[in-house]
């Protein structure tokens, strides 16, 4: 697929208008470190403060440099080909910088756990291999968190915020970094419009979640900076929490409604919030890849609970509901919050329910949404295909047999939609596989080793306990790989690979 | 005349090569950095109180009285103590929950818990966090000092009744305190500024970026 896309050697024109891109974003990364360090600086958190000073100063020095290898007279050239390359680069070189704070205070055991972390955030997968972080700094956790705030609108996304003077030059970052289909037809706009529904999300959430952590019992200080770290971890689906203990830790219903709302908001598609914004609630009823996600959460949320109260561990609904439910809600929204320590799935729930949460974890949330998986929108044009299989081959050979469906408007079930959902599915399923492979080779059980597999492709971010700073540093890259994956959906990787393998065997004539 | 080579602008590969220096030079810096940023302060050492407690229970071992657990074991073996009143050590973390008629706490009983401190003022790893939540009843009082970024909070002993689902907190494992004793008092915060030499590192590093990104780039003369 990559040769055939990049047949052609990339220019050293090309290959510098994808470095100074690269610069731009970095430089979004950079500023942004700029909100803890205030943080730090209010709380007297000294060495976080010095951690996070360097580390902004690191990231908009080397952003400076890379934005700079090219003259301003010289207008920086980005082709489909180098928006996806570099789109593909800067998911890998971001994380770099993002956990230079973190890895400056010693929280890692090695620079690649540090790097494993940085990857988990900006792709909001929420895996982690901090140690100690129930004595983190508030400044470093808020960083943790606003990383995966950037990674869920997308850096990219970010970036076109900042840079409206050239978002035409960049709408072709926008196509390869998961959304591939502009809510609006201007790429500035529908940039600003994501902002606009994911500030929203985040005011309304971190006010609600205060209130709820205030009548649980926090000081109002720490009760909003855990409520603002939740509503960012939840809304950009990524699964971080501020304690250990993740989302357990609170002993609170109120804040785990709150954030289920904003995990279910996270997962449905910004192109539903639009038409919601638009043309009013009547939308959700009509939309049909939200329906199909009604019907996959539902069915998967009241297996597992039956399933749960199967095994004999939980004796009571409100139980059974708060850890069954929330926690496949969780899975199938891609954010990986944890209401009971991670090892209690593989000792507790059985054999089924893990297998219904991998399940779950697998599909995935809506398209072009803050969340990761196959997606609900590939499984749904699947399942679709096969129907109109079925019904062609009870009918008679002269019946036209149309399926069609509701995103925004009516739209026919086309050959070329069905090829790309059922090829870029089965590419996770496989990938799902492969990183089971990896850990299997290592004497782990197949329950955990798919289980650990499918939440790091996926974005997810639930572990059964076998992700720890001690695991081999091969899983650790097979598991960054996936995530890397997982949340580019493989095309802007493939277009990379092809550019590296397109400079190394072509000569220049 | 190679036509590619000439789509790249003259100075290019000075600034490559300058980008390359920089490079270099901003991960030894950062080495050196890391070196010395987290810890200085000596670990407050393992907490004496822990030998009068009893000897901890095993998953497969006699179910003897009295029980102590650990985190741990609380989640590999939780059924077999479910209800049992049993013993527990940890250092409270986190946030003191108040509530009605009492308040939960996060007891971690982790090695930077019950040994070394907090990783960020030690610098010392010993793996990651474990520990139980537990529920103490306001008689017991609400004042305890919760573990920080810069020192190790009160560590208490508690005898109380272990809910491997408990009911009352939606279905989590707890422990419901009856007896509380404070076997370590929160260590003092030390909140050690860094050095001038790391400090003089950060500002460097900072004004060199914000020099470079507000000044214009040079633009060639036709």
């Amino acid at each position: 697929m990559a040769g055939i896309l990049l047949t052609v050697r990339p220019s050293n024109a090309d290959l510098l208008g994808g470095v100074h891109h690269l610069g731009r974003l970095l430089a979004v990364v950079g500023y942004s470190m700029l909100a803890p360090l205030a943080v730090g600086v209010a709380l007297r958190e000294w060495r976080s403060v010095t951690a996070l000073a360097t580390s902004v100063g690191v990231t908009l020095l080397v952003a400076a440099l890379l934005e700079r290898l090219q003259r301003p007279e010289v207008a920086p050239r980005l082709t489909w080909g180098t928006g996806a390359a570099t789109v593909a680069v800067t998911w890998l070189v971001a994380p770099a910088f993002g956990t230079l704070p973190l890895w400056l205070t010693g929280v890692y055991s090695s620079g690649l756990d540090a790097y494993f972390d940085g990857v988990s955030a900006l792709t909001t997968s929420g895996l982690s291999l901090a140690l100690d972080l129930d004595h983190l700094p508030q400044s470093l956790n808020l960083w943790r968190h606003l990383m995966q705030f950037l990674g869920g609108q997308g850096i990219v996304i970010v970036a076109f915020a900042l840079a409206t003077s050239s978002g035409g030059n960049l709408s072709t970052l926008s196509s390869v970094e998961g959304r591939q289909e502009p809510i609006l037809p201007n790429v500035v706009t529908t940039a600003r419009f994501i902002a606009r529904v994911a500030g929203t999300y985040l005011a309304f959430g971190t006010l609600a979640l205060w209130a709820a952590l205030l009548a649980g019992g926090f000081t109002p200080v720490r009760g909003l900076l855990h409520a603002a770290d939740l509503a960012m971890a939840a809304f950009s689906t990524g699964g971080f929490a501020p304690m250990s203990t993740s989302v357990g830790y609170y002993h609170s219903i109120s804040t785990e409604l709150v954030l289920s709302v904003l995990m279910l908001a996270g997962a449905a598609s910004f192109h539903l919030h639009f038409q919601l914004w638009r043309h009013g609630p009547h939308e959700i009823t009509r939309n049909s890849e939200f329906r199909t996600m009604v019907v996959t959460l539902t069915t998967l949320t009241a297996a597992t609970v039956v399933g749960l109260a199967a095994t004999g561990t939980y004796h009571d609904v409100e139980a059974l509901l708060r850890k069954g439910a929330f926690t496949a809600l969780s899975a199938h929204t891609t954010t990986g919050f944890a209401v009971v320590a991670g090892p209690a799935y593989e000792t507790q729930w059985g054999v089924l329910v893990p297998a219904l949460l991998v399940i779950a974890m697998a599909i995935g949330a809506m398209g072009a949404s803050t969340g990761g998986g196959i997606k609900v929108v590939r499984v749904m044009l699947a399942a679709k295909a096969v129907g109109e299989e079925i019904r062609r081959a009870l009918l008679p050979d002269a019946a036209v047999v149309v399926s069609r469906y509701h995103a925004g408007q009516r739209r026919l079930l086309s050959d070329r939609a069905i090829r790309s959902a059922t090829l870029v599915g089965l590419l996770f399923l496989g990938t799902y596989l492969l990183g089971s492979l990896v850990a299997l080779g290592y004497g782990y059980g197949l329950e955990q080793a798919l289980f650990e597999s499918t939440s790091a492709t996926a974005t997810i971010g639930l572990t059964s306990g076998l992700l720890a700073p001690d695991i081999p540093a091969l899983l650790k890259v097979t598991y960054i790989v996936q995530m890397w994956l997982g949340r580019l959906e493989f095309m802007a990787c493939f277009v990379l690979a092809g550019y590296l393998l397109t400079i190394l065997r072509t000569r220049r004539p | 005349m190679n036509p590619h080579r000439r789509t790249v602008p003259p100075g290019t590969a000075k600034r490559l090569a300058a980008l390359v220096v920089v490079l270099a030079v901003l991960i030894v810096a950062l080495g050196w950095l890391r070196a010395r940023l987290p810890g200085g302060t000596p670990a407050p050492g393992p907490v004496a109180g822990l030998a009068q407690l009893p000897p901890l229970a095993t998953c497969d071992g006699p179910s003897t009285t009295p029980i102590r657990i650990t985190s741990s074991l609380a989640v590999q073996c939780g059924q077999r103590f479910d209800d049992r009143t049993i013993h527990y050590a940890g250092e409270v973390v986190g946030d003191v929950l108040e509530r009605d008629r009492g308040a939960w706490v996060q007891l971690n009983d982790d090695a930077y818990a019950l040994d070394l401190g907090p990783l960020p003022r030690t610098g010392i790893q010993a793996g990651t966090n474990s520990g139980l939540a537990v529920w103490l009843p306001t008689d017991a009082g609400t004042t305890w000092t919760p573990g920080r970024h810069d020192r190790r909070g009160d560590v208490l002993a508690i005898t109380g009744t272990f809910h491997h689902a408990d009911p009352d907190d939606g279905g989590g494992t707890t422990i419901h305190a009856q007896s509380i004793a404070t076997i370590a008092p929160a260590t003092a915060p030390e909140p050690r500024a860094p050095s001038g030499t790391v400090i003089v590192l950060a500002a460097t590093t900072l004004l060199a970026a914000a020099t470079l990104r507000t000044r214009p780039i040079p633009t060639r003369r036709p």
